[in-house]
């Protein structure tokens, strides 16, 4: 049987949480019933999920988008649906553009973003989006808070699948996510590539950003590449961040050459509908395709 | 996207029979809505190894689980005194339940039976099977291989049946050819999708036999009934509801054997609705291997064509026998050889079984044929178009298989596709491929017609309502004979006790055999009411192998549906994916009954031939199926659509003199091939399918093809295993939750966690929210949750207390957007209909309403809305109606 307690405070789920560590929350619980049923092989409704569940759901510090504040940083709570990320005109183009990606509208209107990160872990395509953004993960538990690189998520999900342990440390909800503001100047690309039209799970998902520099002038800022669905982690092609750093405007030849060389040495996912052969083929190809758009964005 | 009008002509659109705002509005009775008094619901234990020995089924944990009434095993059945443990309509092979050896993943081991579907799914987890596995035969080159292991010890050389001819003077067309090629081209195994689950509810009154299930041929299951339980016909009566959906999937006894003798050892109605996992077991499209060689002269004309088609039939024979016949007799096409030899050979596998999918085998004989069709031309340096024509049949001729081609409309056809040619922008590769397909011979169709004293008539006729707009093509007919209004008629549902013989709803045969069979009663009704007799007629449809005066042969089909598509593809070479801006898919009707219907049928057809094509495919890594759910497994969604799809229904000169022909498979088997032949165009043979981005990129690159993923889904296996722990009581945790259901409020008791579809759907019995894949992938169970449409099968209820829920009984009687798809006829099966009706809610008003963005905002608000029959066009239809109707 499941039972469901209502937490109406941050603090008391995470009171909850350390009461009875086989506790785990729940938001609209899309991704719960989800697991469930591709576990008892699809319409395996027939046997709803056990254990008791904290509802999260009507949390104020996990509801809402808020921002940006002073320092140019918008908080995205964890209980925001997907479908509301896609509609916010607060948050970065890329970040609505990675959500309109995800599932159906009717998945869209009940999944959030905290439980896409945690429950896709380093597949999510909000995850690469965010990832690029260089955004941050807002954690408490009950040691307090504590901020994380999004970075930090996936492996913390991969080790959970392994572990079974609570994927963000015990006790502990993800609160919100931070994103800072692109600098002027700055550009963005996301491409996505699947075998369908809708609905599909990426076969590889890339999101750069080439932000404008902090100085006028022709020096250029960071840039963030990030590839995700295509290797046991997120992979992050660092030799292509550093040549965008140094050069912005690189061409596509000597993008792909650099993504080619990075992705040589990367051990990368090899399933039944995808080879490792087709990730290594196609990711410098949408690099490049993402890499041109955030070129053709920045002012 | 431009959805152009279909060329066709004849009846009008309105559907007046065939249940088309029911359909809409989500009212139309499954066979899964069937309650009947005391009903106990099953639950199957399956077999998580592919090939071995049943070493033990531990039962007692399951029946200590509160509801559970009975575990029931094959050593069970013996009380029963059945007259044959195994059943299979043409060949009996497959057991009710395995008793000592299983032969595929998946195969029912034992039943678990209980008072609520829940407590038997509790019951069937908690079921321990534990087996001996064996090595498992995945190949049916190393089946059929000799001294291979035996999938049945009685099936000699694994052969589930074979089928060869030869014609002409080989030697002679050898000595003819100056140009030839040989290849071999495969299909790998599909999934045939149906929304709607296999579904049987049976009960016992006495020694007869009542059955409720999702199949093509109540006839022939009824009978099968009949055979194992030792009974006589009529003791069996088989009802069937409209199904959501056939394809193949619903053809022969399946399940209905197993819960009647369910029914039978717990003494009160039981019911099965199979899980989406367990579909991907039940059965499969063959996979294929047909090697392939044919030659041509200096002109350009076919000399000969030798074929060996290889089918993997599974571990069971299903329909096999009539696959591999229907493939080996349109391998050669409909074209003039000198000489031609086939065999064509289905094997048992430790695989899944396969049985019929539309197209029935002409879908992996045309790949082959029709894309080395193209290589000849080639070869002969002839447009690939004039090469069919210098080719094709035409009337006189005789086919390969030696027999005379009957009424072929080729040049016609290949006319359209002409002149859709000439319409296409320059420099766009393009494909095209012909399409030809047996119909069932011989084949009996019986209709009764009866008029009461108010002038209401009715029509009986064992033909299934699968989608393909059958009731309204029946009723049109029986309108027309009797020369009563449309609005007058109805046509009853299958009912093996009250209707007369129908050998089944396949191979096309539903149009032109029910059309006969229907005027023919009515021609008898009218002659018996001028004698002063009952009003009442009866009327039968025979299409007969005829024997041919000059070769003594029999006819194999007594009517040959003729198709043809044609494409134009857009290649991302650096991803290798594919994309169809433009599809063109023409079919020889004879007469269209039914404009609306025949265009639903022609493009249902295209859509349903892209998956195959461009990604479906189902693999058995040792032995276990890659995908077993809608996420795993796709099929098209609306963004699979061709930007332009335009549809052909041809006609004879004088329609009103001809007879309607089936044109429900007409296109299908071309899809792959016009696809295929385009891609070639652009520089990409390839001779396997799916032309998935991987396979695609890997030819353009030079890469060695792919071999085959070992890896199998472990959760797969898992939920066929049982023996789960399980620490859940059916009834425990259960609170009251309260909601606005279709602005009524309502208490329900439930598990916190239950889905809402479920409870929506079992509970409060609401027809139009269905479950069809349960992980959110196909959209049928989608209600409005406070306005918003949503996944009721990823909602729990305890998400939804104290809100609104609105299902399509909940939408005001002049829903806009429900009268623009009921008048655009935008539904086939409907049983994802009212579904993609409240996704449509999900739009934002002035962007579905303003034609300028109806397409793209359609295209948005039904991403997650699966079709299988691919009603796609004309939801976008629908909208932009609305949208010239509100802009």
């Amino acid at each position: 049987m499941a039972a469901v307690r209502a937490a109406r405070s941050l603090d008391e789920a995470v009171a909850l949480l350390d009461a009875d560590p086989a506790c785990r929350p729940l938001a609209n619980g899309v991704g719960v019933l989800l697991a469930m049923a591709r576990r008892r092989g699809g319409l395996g409704a027939q046997l709803p999920p056990t254990g008791t569940w904290i509802d999260v759901s009507r949390i104020p510090e996990l509801a809402g988008i808020r921002g940006p504040n002073a320092r140019g940083l918008v908080e995205i709570g964890a209980t925001v649906t997907i479908a509301e990320l896609g509609r916010s005109a607060v948050v970065p183009e890329l970040l609505r553009v990675a959500a309109a990606a995800i599932g159906s509208p009717g998945i869209r209107a009940a999944a959030t973003v905290g439980g896409n990160l945690v429950s896709r872990g380093g597949s999510s395509d909000l995850l690469v989006a965010l990832a690029a953004l260089g955004a941050t993960v807002r954690l408490t538990g009950p040691d307090g808070e504590r901020r994380r690189s999004i970075r930090w998520l996936p492996a913390q999900v991969a080790r959970s699948r392994r572990t079974g342990e609570a994927p963000l440390g015990a006790a502990t909800l993800l609160r919100s996510v931070l994103i800072p503001a692109l600098r002027p100047g700055s550009g963005w690309g996301f491409e996505r590539l699947t075998f369908q039209g809708a609905m599909d799970g990426a076969a590889v998902a890339v999101a750069v950003t080439l932000h404008g520099s902090a100085r006028p002038g022709p020096s250029s800022g960071p840039a963030r590449v990030v590839l995700t669905s295509i290797g046991p982690r997120r992979v992050r092609p660092r030799s292509v961040e550093r040549l965008l750093e140094t050069d912005p405007d690189a061409s596509a030849s000597v993008v792909m050459a650099a993504v080619t060389v990075d992705l040589e040495r990367r051990r990368l996912h090899d399933d039944h509908r995808v080879s490792a052969w087709y990730r290594r083929a196609v990711a410098p190809v949408l690099i490049v395709r993402a890499v041109s758009a955030a070129q053709g964005r920045r002012s | 996207m431009t959805i152009r009008a279909a060329a066709t002509s004849g009846a009008m659109a309105e559907d007046v029979a065939g249940g088309l705002p029911a359909r809409v509005r989500g009212e139309l009775g499954y066979v899964i809505d069937v309650r009947l008094p005391g009903m106990v619901h099953a639950v199957l234990v399956r077999s998580p190894a592919p090939a071995g020995r049943v070493v033990a089924v531990e039962t007692a944990a399951a029946l200590a689980v509160p509801g559970v009434l009975r575990v029931v095993v094959a050593a069970d059945l013996d009380a029963l005194g059945l007259a044959d443990h195994s059943f299979g309509t043409i060949i009996p092979d497959q057991p009710i339940l395995a008793r000592d050896r299983v032969r595929h993943v998946g195969e029912p081991v034992a039943a678990v039976v209980a008072t609520t579907s829940e407590a038997a799914a509790a019951g069937a987890a908690a079921v321990r099977v534990r087996i001996r596995p064996s090595v498992p035969l995945l190949d049916p080159s190393a089946a059929l291989a000799p001294g291979a292991a035996l999938v049945h010890r009685d099936r000699p050389g694994n052969i589930i049946g074979r089928f060869e001819f030869r014609s002409g003077d080989m030697a002679a067309a050898e000595r003819a050819t100056v140009f030839r090629h040989r290849a071999s081209y495969r299909s790998p195994a599909a999934q045939q999708v149906t929304l709607e689950p296999q579904v049987v509810v049976a009960r016992w009154r006495g020694t007869r036999l009542e059955v409720w299930a999702t199949t093509q041929s109540p006839d022939r299951v009824a009978a099968e009934l009949a055979r194992v339980f030792g009974l006589s016909p009529s003791a069996v009566r088989l009802r069937v509801p409209p199904l959501g959906g056939g394809f193949g999937a619903k053809n022969h006894a399946k399940l209905e054997p197993l819960v009647a003798a369910l029914a039978a050892l717990v003494g009160r109605p039981v019911r099965l609705a199979l899980r989406r996992d367990e579909e991907f077991v039940t059965t499969t499209k063959h996979a294929a291997v047909v090697d392939i060689e044919s030659g041509i002269d200096l002109d350009g004309r076919l000399t000969f064509r030798r074929a060996t088609l290889t089918w993997d039939g599974g571990a069971y024979a299903h329909s096999s026998t009539a696959v591999l016949r229907a493939g080996g007799l349109v391998v050669c096409g409909p074209y003039r050889v000198m000489a031609a030899e086939v065999l064509s050979v289905a094997a048992y596998t430790h695989r899944p079984p396969a049985g019929s999918f539309r197209g029935l085998g002409a879908n992996q004989a045309m790949w082959a044929g029709e894309r080395q069709v193209d290589v000849l031309a080639h070869l002969a340096g002839l447009d690939p178009l004039e090469f069919r024509r210098r080719n094709v049949v035409t009337i006189g001729d005789r086919l390969p298989t030696g027999e005379q081609a009957g009424d072929p409309h080729w040049h016609e056809i290949l006319d359209e596709v002409d002149r859709w040619r000439a319409a296409q922008p320059t420099g766009a590769p393009r494909g095209i491929a012909l399409a030809m397909k047996h119909t069932m011979t011989p084949s009996r169709s019986e209709a009764e017609v009866r008029i009461d004293d108010h002038g209401r008539v009715t029509v009986r006729s064992n033909l299934v309502d699968m989608g393909q707009g059958l009731p309204g093509v029946l009723a049109r007919i029986a309108a027309e004979a009797l020369e009563v209004p449309e609005d007058r008629v109805s046509v009853a549902s299958p009912d093996t006790a009250r209707n007369g013989f129908d050998s089944t709803t396949s191979s096309s045969r539903g149009t032109a055999a029910g059309a006969a069979a229907v005027r023919a009663a009515a021609v008898d009704l009218r002659r018996r009411q001028a004698r002063g007799g009952r009003a009442v007629g009866r009327g039968v449809a025979v299409n007969e192998a005829t024997v041919d005066p000059e070769t003594g042969m029999r006819v194999s089909s007594s009517e040959w549906h003729q198709g043809a598509v044609a494409a134009t593809i857009d290649l991302d070479v650096p991803t290798g994916r594919i994309r169809i801006p433009s599809i063109l898919g023409v079919a020889w009707a004879g007469r269209v009954v039914s404009s609306i219907g025949a265009r639903l049928q022609n493009e249902g057809g295209l859509i349903l031939g892209l998956g195959p094509t461009l990604f479906e495919a189902l693999e058995f890594p040792a032995g276990v199926p890659t995908a077993t759910d809608l996420l795993g497994y796709r099929i098209p969604s609306i963004h699979d659509l061709p930007s332009v799809v335009e549809t052909r229904a041809l006609e004879a000169t004088d329609p009103s003199t001809a007879s309607p022909a089936g044109i429900g498979e007409s296109v299908v088997p071309a899809v792959a091939p016009a696809v295929g032949n385009a891609l070639a165009a652009a520089g990409v043979s390839l001779l396997d399918l799916p032309l998935d981005p991987e396979r695609v990129l890997r030819a353009i690159r030079g890469a060695p093809a792919r071999t085959p993923h070992r890896s199998a889904r472990a959760a797969t296996v898992r939920s066929f295993a049982g023996g789960r722990t399980n620490d859940r009581r059916a009834d425990d945790g259960r609170r009251a939750w309260r909601f606005t259901l279709d602005g009524s409020t309502v208490t329900i008791r439930a598990d916190p966690l239950a889905p809402l579809q479920v409870l929506l759907a079992e509970r409060l019995r609401i027809r139009s929210v269905r479950g069809a894949c349960g992980v959110g992938a196909c959209g049928a169970c989608t209600v409005l949750l406070d306005d918003r449409p949503v996944r009721s099968c990823l909602t729990p209820i305890c998400r939804v207390a104290g809100r609104r829920v609105t299902t399509s009984r909940g939408l005001p009687d002049d829903d806009a957007i429900r009268a623009a798809v009921i008048a655009a006829g935008a539904a086939q099966c409907g049983y994802c209909i009212p579904g993609a009706v409240l996704a449509l809610h999900g739009a934002e008003p002035a962007a579905l309403l303003d034609p300028e963005t109806t397409r793209a905002s359609a295209d948005a608000a039904l991403a997650g809305n699966l079709c299988r029959c691919g009603t796609y066009a004309r939801l976008i239809d629908a909208t932009e109606r609305l949208a010239a109707d509100r802009g």
